[in-house]
């Protein structure tokens, strides 16, 4: 029974749920410079970070499956930027052995702005609206920076989410 | 592992093929999509619930930080513009009364019956102006159905579930509606200093038809189900305001309506009316829905007045900045009139 709660899926889903129903209730009116933080898709590039880039991808598509279920928006379209975001982050992270943690807060910063800037892509090809002109450049900023801000908390708990335990570095033996 | 492995490979590749089956499955209308969002919001509500309770104090205190003196300055203002609406709101009644008394005349009084809805959500997004209402197809809500509050036109519907649908606000860069723009005023040099209606258009120009007019002008808010509307009366000939024998006729140069397209443009942009052919429109001319058979909201809902008129040149006509009647930041209630195109009506 405690080995099947240690299923990622019995972590990822509550808490996917908290951030989503968090993003729309409350995080929604804190906007700077009137752009809106994206806490859940700051989630799923934390989650590159310690589960690398394959799993971040899958973190980010549940959650982002999850995401469109519950905004109305296509489904498919948050889940594919999501994805790409975990990806993103967990690719670029492979970069660094052991990084320290202001890398990270750039590589979630990465990942972030990369699932952000795939939502106008999509809406592109789906329907008339997506680009955004000059505002673009500031939602991708915002979105980046208030995800590598959140990265702090976001890592540790991405990690717990993917039931990823921290292997402490051993110096290997001299033959 | 590599970077460039090929499990990464395959990984990515899975993952761009699955969503973009599955947006192709959701746009083409999945039945099994739309219950699945709805188990979702039903799963989704009790946390949203309890993020509510939460949030709720810790946003306050957020906007007592950050906003106060925002605030404060709002509120002068507002009393300010209060106290001016008051003079407006008994010249609107007026002609609100005179304009019903002229529609019951015609037998023109249509009532559209309306479903008032809460905004319980805000599009978590930075790219798509949404809000979620407390309404769905239970209440007899369809795709496409136009939503108003008091003020005037808010946006459409664009999803609906059982119990709640999603409001495509008309600042969104995909939403475009036919529209109508009332004339502008008389010409400046003749300009009238009697009353004016909230929309800066002269009361005498409403009323002074003595001519068969072609159609209509007037601002403010009927008791059509609560929808705000506005009717333009103008004429296409110079009328006279009072035709007694003996008396000079003064004549007043009427301008006749245009139409065009009203299109959000998205965030932190104005709306704006295109395909505007007439030149002479001036800032201050109040917009309106266009109705028609294949439009999907009635006739004389109040969208907002042109606040900047971009001239271009060729054939482009004049792009018409709007400013919207509505307060789409600040929504609470609204109404959705349940009204379905004569076009799609289904003959009896």
């Amino acid at each position: 029974m405690e080995s099947l709660l240690r299923r990622p899926i019995f972590r990822v889903v509550p808490i996917a749920l908290v951030l989503i129903a968090l993003q729309r209730v409350a995080v929604n009116d804190v906007r700077f410079w009137g752009v809106v933080p994206q806490v859940v898709l700051a989630l799923c590039a934390a989650s590159g970070i310690r589960g690398g880039a394959h799993r971040g991808a899958w973190f980010g598509f549940v959650v982002g499956l999850m995401f469109d279920l519950g905004v109305g928006s296509p489904l498919g379209q948050h889940a594919l930027g999501y994805g790409l975001a975990g990806y993103t982050a967990g690719l670029v992270n492979v970069v660094a052995v052991d990084p320290h943690w202001w890398l990270s807060m750039a590589f979630v910063a990465i990942g972030g702005g990369v699932g952000e800037l795939t939502e106008p892509v999509v809406d592109m090809f789906v329907s008339d609206g997506g680009w955004q002109g000059q505002r673009l450049g500031s939602i991708l900023s915002v979105v980046a920076a208030t995800c590598a801000v959140l990265s702090v908390p976001f890592i540790p708990l991405g990690r717990w989410c993917l039931s990823i335990r921290m292997k402490p570095w051993k110096v290997r033996a001299e033959q | 592992m590599p970077i460039y492995s090929v499990s990464r490979r395959r990984a990515i590749v899975l993952l761009v093929l699955s969503s973009v089956l599955l947006i192709t499955v959701d746009l083409r209308g999945n039945a099994v999509i739309v219950r699945a969002r709805s188990v979702f919001a039903r799963v989704l509500s009790p946390f949203e619930t309890a993020g509510r309770a939460v949030a709720t104090p810790v946003r306050n205190a957020w906007r007592g930080a950050t906003d106060y003196d925002r605030l404060e300055r709002e509120n002068e203002r507002l009393y300010d513009e209060i106290a001016r609406q008051k003079g407006d709101q008994l010249t609107a009644r007026a002609i609100v009364s005179d304009y019903q008394e002229l529609l019951t005349l015609n037998g023109l009084t249509a009532k559209y019956p309306t479903v008032t809805a809460r905004v319980v959500g805000e599009s978590p997004g930075n790219f798509r102006q949404t809000v979620e209402i407390d309404r769905g197809s239970d209440d007899g809500i369809g795709v496409g159905m136009v939503v108003v509050n008091y003020a005037g036109l808010v946006g459409k519907i664009t999803a609906v579930y059982s119990d709640r649908s999603v409001v495509l606000l008309a600042t969104d860069s995909e939403y475009a509606i036919e529209a109508k723009v009332s004339a502008a005023a008389e010409d400046p040099k003749e300009s009238p200093t009697g009353p004016t209606t909230p929309s800066g258009i002269p009361v005498g120009e409403l009323f002074t038809t003595t001519s068969s007019p072609t159609t209509t002008t007037l601002g403010g808010s009927n008791n059509n189900g609560g929808s705000p509307v506005a009717t333009v009366i103008t004429t296409t000939t110079t009328i006279a305001s009072e035709t007694s024998p003996g008396t000079t006729v003064k004549p007043v140069l009427v301008v006749p309506r245009d139409t065009g397209a009203f299109e959000g443009r998205g965030s932190g942009r104005l709306p704006a009316m295109r395909f505007v052919t007439e030149r002479s429109i001036e800032v201050g001319a109040v917009i309106s829905t266009a109705g028609g058979s294949r439009s999907l909201a009635p006739p004389d809902i109040i969208i907002g007045e042109v606040i900047n008129v971009i001239r271009r040149a060729g054939s482009a006509g004049p792009l018409l900045e709007v400013r919207l009647a509505a307060n789409l930041a600040q929504l609470n209630f609204v109404q959705v009139v349940l009204y379905r195109p004569p076009s799609e009506v289904p003959s009896p």
